[in-house]
């Protein structure tokens, strides 16, 4: 079967080609001619495109102009009725964006854009993340519920505990599953998110360790005027939703720095503050590099 | 003759953006107004047998079934979503929103602004310009962590704290309005049922009374700490006898809480003062 549609698909292509005017079978010469025949199909398109988009916005111009004029589509009042045809595809339209803005808002709050799948039998969410004002990752989770509540695929990293918190509520309080688990997962989003940031921002300090679940985080920071001096900063994040370390140790090889007020102060700015912020602060008030 | 319509088609290609824009400006001026109107019912017979017509209303269905599932999940109800697209482009997009809705029984009015760039093969979304008011009689209880939201745009964080506070002071409304329901002559809410203070009297025993007082509180960082505590009040007499009731009744309670939770350890304490002749 394949052999022969290539035949007449090749048949065809030769049957157009000479339609078209094209004479040679120089392949070069053809491709050239192909190209063009492209663009100006393209541009045909476009064409027909934007003018369809003139006649629509047009359209609803007339329809907002009748509707503050007062014509409705109120089936009683019978000299206006005339007018429905004219106001029936400009106001679906509008409802249409309408409805596809308030979708839009419902992800940008962090809706959990459910989806059926597969008339019903599955159905899939996501789980947005942010840190203050930016957008993080998106993941994704997709339920079979054909037999109870199961997990039938995802893609939520192998550091979440995924499986337990499923144990815990996924068959009893689905909300709840799905809000630990996107606590769970934007807690780590955050902390990753804050260490890109200390990167980006604080070249000068140098990230010692870290982990895939960001629970921990070891700095090292350099005193400015001290060539010697060097300050371990080691953040312990106990709680893996929240953003902020549960746990600071500062260590140096100053010994006697980290008795120093001003240093103990700053650990304890580290447990309030996120830690980008502290360093960013430190280091424009001249205190590290 | 190719630059000729490659420069055409950069042309209208810039022309559509500019259209496209255009015409959902129109689109949401139109819903803004009229935007209330039941438009699948008045569309005539006539209209509904042309193609593009009933396409358009499918998709409508499909979109109205899609956002009645998003409201019943996300447990936020939007009543109102006012758009305005800024900028446009193909790295770029701006818009202005404007938010109106409810999560039980706290409303909220939210305006923020969007910024995505498209950055190598990854999309940025930024928010900008956050204003958020909130109203409700439970609401007054979250207005610090509205102006700490606000101040660092956590949009998302807002909805989701909104979320979980709302629904803990619906578990306690409807607790306490269950109460007073089963014990109407010893329960009483003297603040109403949204409030954190629920009064146990007992009209046998005059001069005893128990407070219930369960606060909601809500941390800067959007965790909920709700906290129930008992408060015992006897008249003097029993203080002399046995003082230790008031003060360890508070700690008693704590303990009752942990092992059966809020409804039982408060249907114990009311039982407690339930004496029968």
């Amino acid at each position: 079967m394949e052999a022969r549609d290539h035949n007449v698909l090749s048949c065809l292509q030769r049957l157009e080609m000479g339609a078209l005017g094209f004479q040679s079978r120089d392949p070069e010469e053809v491709l050239k001619k192909d190209r063009l025949h492209q663009l100006k199909c393209r541009a045909l398109s476009l064409r027909m495109q934007r003018n369809q988009l003139k006649a629509q916005i047009q359209k609803l111009k007339e329809a907002k102009a009748a509707l503050d004029d007062g014509i409705t589509m109120d089936g009683n009042d019978v000299e206006n009725r005339v007018n429905s045809s004219q106001l029936a595809l400009p106001l679906l339209m509008s409802r249409h964006t309408q409805l596809k803005d308030m979708l839009r808002a419902h992800h940008l709050i962090g809706g959990y854009d459910v989806v059926e799948v597969d008339s019903g039998k599955r159905v899939s969410f996501s789980l947005s993340t942010a840190y203050e004002d930016t957008y993080l990752d998106t993941y994704h989770l997709e339920l079979d519920l054909t037999r109870g509540v199961r997990i039938h695929r995802h893609d939520i990293p192998p550091f979440i505990p995924l499986k337990t918190l499923a144990q815990e509520n996924l068959e009893t309080d689905l909300p709840g599953f799905l809000h630990s688990l996107w606590q769970h997962v934007n807690g780590r989003a955050s902390r990753q998110y804050q260490l890109k940031l200390i990167k980006e921002q604080m070249e000068t300090v140098s990230v010692m360790e870290t982990n895939p679940l960001c629970s921990v985080l070891v700095l090292m920071c350099k005193i400015p005027g001290e060539e010697d001096t060097a300050v371990l900063l080691s953040l312990l994040y106990g709680d893996p939703l929240k953003a902020l370390p549960t746990r600071v140790t500062l260590e140096s090889n100053n010994k006697l720095l980290p008795d120093e007020p001003q240093w103990k102060e700053v650990k304890s700015l580290f447990l309030k503050t996120p830690p980008h912020k502290v360093l960013l602060a430190l280091r424009s008030e001249g205190r590290i590099m | 003759m190719e630059e000729e319509y490659e420069t055409e088609i950069l042309q209208l290609c810039e022309e559509i953006a500019v259209l496209e824009v255009e015409k959902e400006t129109f689109e949401r001026d139109v819903s803004m107004q009229y935007g209330q109107y039941d438009i699948l019912g008045a569309i005539e017979e006539d209209d509904i047998r042309r193609q593009d017509i009933s396409k358009l209303m499918e998709n409508i269905e499909k979109l109205e079934k899609n956002l009645a599932r998003q409201t019943r999940l996300n447990g936020i109800t939007l009543t109102r979503c006012c758009v305005k697209t800024i900028e446009k482009s193909k790295i770029k997009l701006v818009q202005q929103h404007r938010l109106t809705g409810h999560c039980h029984l706290c409303s909220f009015e939210v305006e923020f602004e969007i910024i995505e760039t498209q950055e190598d093969d990854s999309l940025m979304r930024k928010v900008m310009n956050l204003n958020i008011v909130v109203d409700g009689n439970e609401c007054k209880d979250i207005s610090s962590i509205v102006s700490r939201v606000e101040e660092t745009k956590s949009l998302l964080l807002f909805f989701k704290t909104l979320k979980s506070f709302c629904e803990n002071c619906e578990h306690r409304r409807k607790t306490f309005q269950h109460f007073k329901e089963k014990y109407p002559n010893m329960v009483t809410l003297p603040e109403g049922c949204q409030s954190e203070l629920m009064l146990i009297q007992s009209p046998k025993l005059k001069g005893c009374s128990m407070c219930i007082f369960w606060d909601i509180d809500v941390t800067l960082e959007g965790e909920i700490r709700p906290k129930i505590d008992l408060l015992l009040k006897m008249p003097e007499e029993v203080m002399t006898i046995d003082y230790n009731i008031v003060a360890n009744a508070p700690e008693y309670f704590q303990n009752l809480l942990r092992i059966l939770g809020a409804e039982a350890s408060i249907e114990s304490v009311i039982k407690t003062v339930c004496v029968t002749d």
